[in-house]
């Protein structure tokens, strides 16, 4: 039962935070062709804050990865867990799975907004990048949490 | 660290020579020019409207005529086109533009006016092919549509709204029973919508007969046909190849003219410049024998623009320093070190008056800080020689385009460093193919230590590298105070709070909590915990009674606002919990590498293993690199942006912006 649990969190980091990512990159790039069709010269400027909502999904492959390493399923020889362990092995990767979820739609959202911005001002694209970029912080503290449990916890 | 040192600037010239001097200036493109605002009882400003509309629109007609040739023939742009920057030219090419420019603009005038015909003619066949189509139910009446019968008959044709066939009308009209004896309707179209017939009848029934097939709902065709209706399709169809060739010959006119686009180009440039000139000149003081000059000069520009100017004209020319009361406008100038994260600075403001320009210090951090989160040697390795490339081939590229991809070059080297000292090389690339393809284990070990396998040690390092960045910059805001000789602020403002962090961090070192996070374990000498509580309150009760010192004896309102400020310590708390994304960041990268190495080995060895391992390998980490640089470049820029320049930094100083040749695709100035 306790590997059931460890895949589990992988799977939920997995896919959490990457349905996370895709609503955000997806609302993110509708805003970005919107600006595209006006003004094709700022393509490579909005498509950078369209990506900026992707980077949870990757935390969370990066969590699903680490734990699916540390369970040893990518080895092909799977540690024996105790039910709990499997628990915490599942806790642990919730941090991202959650924040990541949330996050990357919040952070669409505000790309969305920075879209706007390069729309009407593209000078100011320095500082369009940095109200997504906030977002992502709580991400990367989640990111973190994951991570330092999975790694620190003996198995 | 420079913010180039400004001057103001005074020419005075008689007005004879004023464009002359303009041109001077404008070539030489050192001076911001301000609008004249001399006393009006001694000066008037010329108007320059009309003239300068008149360059505008030139401008104008050789851009659209540019907009139109990039229609109908594309000019054949290479990958790298945007890197190319501006074309230059020799003087003898200048006077020829300008000596050619009429002609240029009535041959940009032609290619506009054949562009209006193609239009016109695009239209002619849009109406002639909508005309076709209302056409093609009558074309089975072989009578003239201008007919109205013979002598004794009448002759109607229409459209009525139902669908019948010929049975079913004739059924209709005798249950109706108002036609008259001597008629006949006949169906010679009907699709779902209508049915087309042709009806005759008696001249004397004519009134009654039109009646009655009103009834029925009868009207007669929504536009006029002559002649019969399947000639006059032959005749349009006709008409429709002939505009269609016409078209054709225009546009391949157009075409053909697209030879001259350089000297439309040029010439645009010529009048966008001239107009700009004009629009100056507009904005002058002028006498009836003088004019003036007021503005901003680079120090260092000064002397060689004064000798230009006086050896040539009659003029007078002084320079002073920038009254406290003006903020003159700001052009960083720094080394090659600095001079790439300028484009950063510029995005978030430039040093307003009495800040100091950040570039060099904050370049040393912003390319430690990207290596770092990207942290992967061969990343690195690649970035950097792209980068490189791409200088040595456009050496002509646009200045701000330069300088961010120096930038990335510098960052590229960093991250060569850092990989190097993490032991990353496309993730475990080495790793990974020696056991897949040479069955041996491999390992390049870390110079320092590897991320992953020590993730709580790099944690403390990047918050510690987070402390050091702050304190740089909490240095910094000590240095601008003591510069402005305010050093009673440097104290209270910045030197306590140096003894509150650094006794807050001496105190958390050798707790337990430290020690297990760190898995440290050091013995610290007796004194050091006392001396942390010294230090700590020290910085803390400077700060609790100095922080509201501007209010004075009111002591409630000093020690609120005192207590208020050390409460900012929770804004230093999370500012170095953000550095925890140096880890997170670099061990992303190193990850996402290894899982792409091992999707890549799933194929197993031998030639279709290695063949399915270079492509995941190439776009694998091609995907990879792409989206960590983009990350390590936003968060970067956050570091610098909120953590760092927060603490000292605030922007907003006017950018300096000198008349010159504001071109598009022509270098016209003399400084290159």
């Amino acid at each position: 039962m306790g590997i059931f649990y460890g895949v589990l969190g992988a799977a939920l980091a997995t896919l959490l935070a990457g349905i996370g990512s895709a609503l955000g990159v997806a609302i993110a790039g509708q805003a970005a062709a919107g600006v595209v069709t006006e003004d094709p010269s700022k393509f490579s400027k909005v498509l950078i804050l369209q990506l900026l909502p992707g980077t949870q999904g990757i935390y969370g492959l990066l969590v699903a990865f680490i734990s699916l390493n540390k369970l040893g399923i990518l080895s092909g020889a799977p540690v024996e867990l105790s039910t709990t362990e499997g628990l915490v092995i599942l806790g642990a990767c919730l941090p991202i799975a959650i924040v990541g979820l949330i996050s990357a739609i919040y952070q669409g959202k505000t790309a969305v907004a920075s879209i706007g911005i390069v729309a009407k001002k593209p000078e100011q694209f320095g500082k369009s990048l940095l109200f997504p970029a906030m977002v992502e912080t709580y991400a990367i503290l989640a990111l973190l949490i994951s991570i330092l449990s999975i790694v620190s916890f003996p198995l | 660290m420079a913010v180039l040192q400004m001057r103001k600037l005074c020419i005075c010239g008689l007005k004879k020579e004023r464009k002359p001097i303009l041109e001077l200036l404008q070539n030489s493109g050192v001076v911001q020019i301000n609008k004249g605002d001399g006393p009006e009882e001694f000066f008037e400003k010329i108007d320059t409207q009309v003239a300068r509309s008149g360059f505008e629109r030139n401008a104008a007609i050789a851009e659209t005529a540019l907009e139109i040739l990039d229609e109908y023939a594309p000019e054949s742009k290479g990958m790298f086109a945007a890197l190319e920057g501006k074309r230059e030219i020799n003087n003898e090419e200048a006077s020829r533009i300008v000596r050619n420019r009429e002609r240029t603009i009535q041959y940009a005038n032609k290619i506009i006016g054949l562009k209006k015909d193609v239009d016109k003619i695009e239209a002619d066949i849009v109406k002639l092919e909508a005309k076709l189509e209302a056409i093609t139910p009558w074309l089975n009446m072989d009578v003239a549509g201008l007919t109205k019968g013979t002598m004794r008959t009448s002759y109607f044709y229409g459209s009525l709204p139902d669908i019948y066939t010929q049975d079913t009308l004739y059924q209709k009209i005798s249950e109706l029973g108002t036609f008259p004896e001597a008629s006949d309707v006949r169906i010679f179209y009907s699709d779902k919508n209508q049915t087309c017939v042709a009806g005759f009848c008696m001249k004397k029934d004519e009134v009654v007969f039109e009646e009655a097939l009103r009834s029925i709902g009868f009207a007669k065709p929504g536009f006029l046909m002559r002649s019969v209706p399947a000639e006059s399709k032959k005749k349009w169809l006709k008409r429709l190849e002939d505009f269609k060739v016409q078209k054709e010959n225009i546009q391949k006119q157009i075409t053909e003219m697209a030879q001259k686009r350089i000297d439309l180009q040029n010439v645009a440039d010529y009048f966008r410049s001239r107009a700009d000139k004009y629009q100056i000149l507009g904005g002058l003081d002028q006498s009836k024998h003088t004019f003036f000059v007021t503005g901003y000069i680079p120090a260092r520009e000064e002397d060689a623009l004064k000798n230009k100017l006086e050896e040539k004209y009659t003029v007078f020319f002084k320079t002073e320093e920038v009254p406290e009361n003006e903020d003159a406008p700001v052009k960083l100038d720094n080394g090659a070190f600095g001079k790439p994260v300028e484009g950063v600075i510029e995005s978030f403001g430039l040093p307003k008056k009495g800040e100091i320009d950040p570039s060099n210090i904050m370049a040393f951090f912003y390319y430690f800080l990207f290596g770092m989160m990207l942290s992967d040697a061969a990343y690195g390795f690649l970035m950097a020689i792209a980068c490189f490339v791409v200088l040595k081939k456009f050496k002509k590229m646009n200045p701000s385009l330069k300088k961010s991809i120096q930038m990335f070059m510098y960052c590229g080297i960093s991250t060569l460093i850092w990989g190097i000292l993490f032991g990353g090389y496309f993730g475990d690339a080495v790793t990974i193919i020696s056991q897949t393809f040479f069955n041996k284990t491999v390992t390049v070990p870390a110079l320092w230590f590897a991320p992953l396998d020590e993730p709580m040690r790099l944690l403390i390092y990047s918050m510690a590298f987070g402390l050091v960045h702050m304190f740089v910059g909490l240095g910094l805001k000590a240095y601008m105070l003591i510069k402005n000789k305010k050093y009673l602020d440097a104290v209270f403002d910045v030197g306590f709070w140096y003894f509150f962090i650094i006794g807050l961090v001496m105190m958390l070192v050798p707790s337990e909590l430290f020690e297990s996070i760190s898995q440290s374990d050091l013995d610290y000498p007796g004194w050091f915990s006392p001396a942390a509580y010294a230090i700590t309150i020290l910085g803390l009760v400077g700060i609790l009674f100095m922080s509201g010192r501007r209010k004075g004896n009111k002591w409630a309102l000093r020690l609120a606002l005192g207590a208020y400020d050390i409460y900012g310590v929770s804004s230093w708390l999370s500012d170095v919990l953000s550095y925890s994304r140096l880890l997170a960041l670099g061990l992303a990268t190193g990850v996402i590498g290894s899982v792409i190495n091992l999707m890549g080995s799933m194929a197993g060895d031998g030639i279709f293993g290695a063949i399915v391992f270079i492509i995941v390998f190439i776009v694998g980490h091609g995907l990879n690199m792409a989206i960590n640089i983009l990350g390590a470049y936003v968060h970067t820029n956050r570091l610098q942006f909120v953590e760092f320049f927060g603490k000292f930094y605030e922007g907003g100083g006017e950018p300096f912006e000198p008349f010159a040749h504001n071109t598009k695709y022509v270098d016209l100035s003399e400084n290159k």
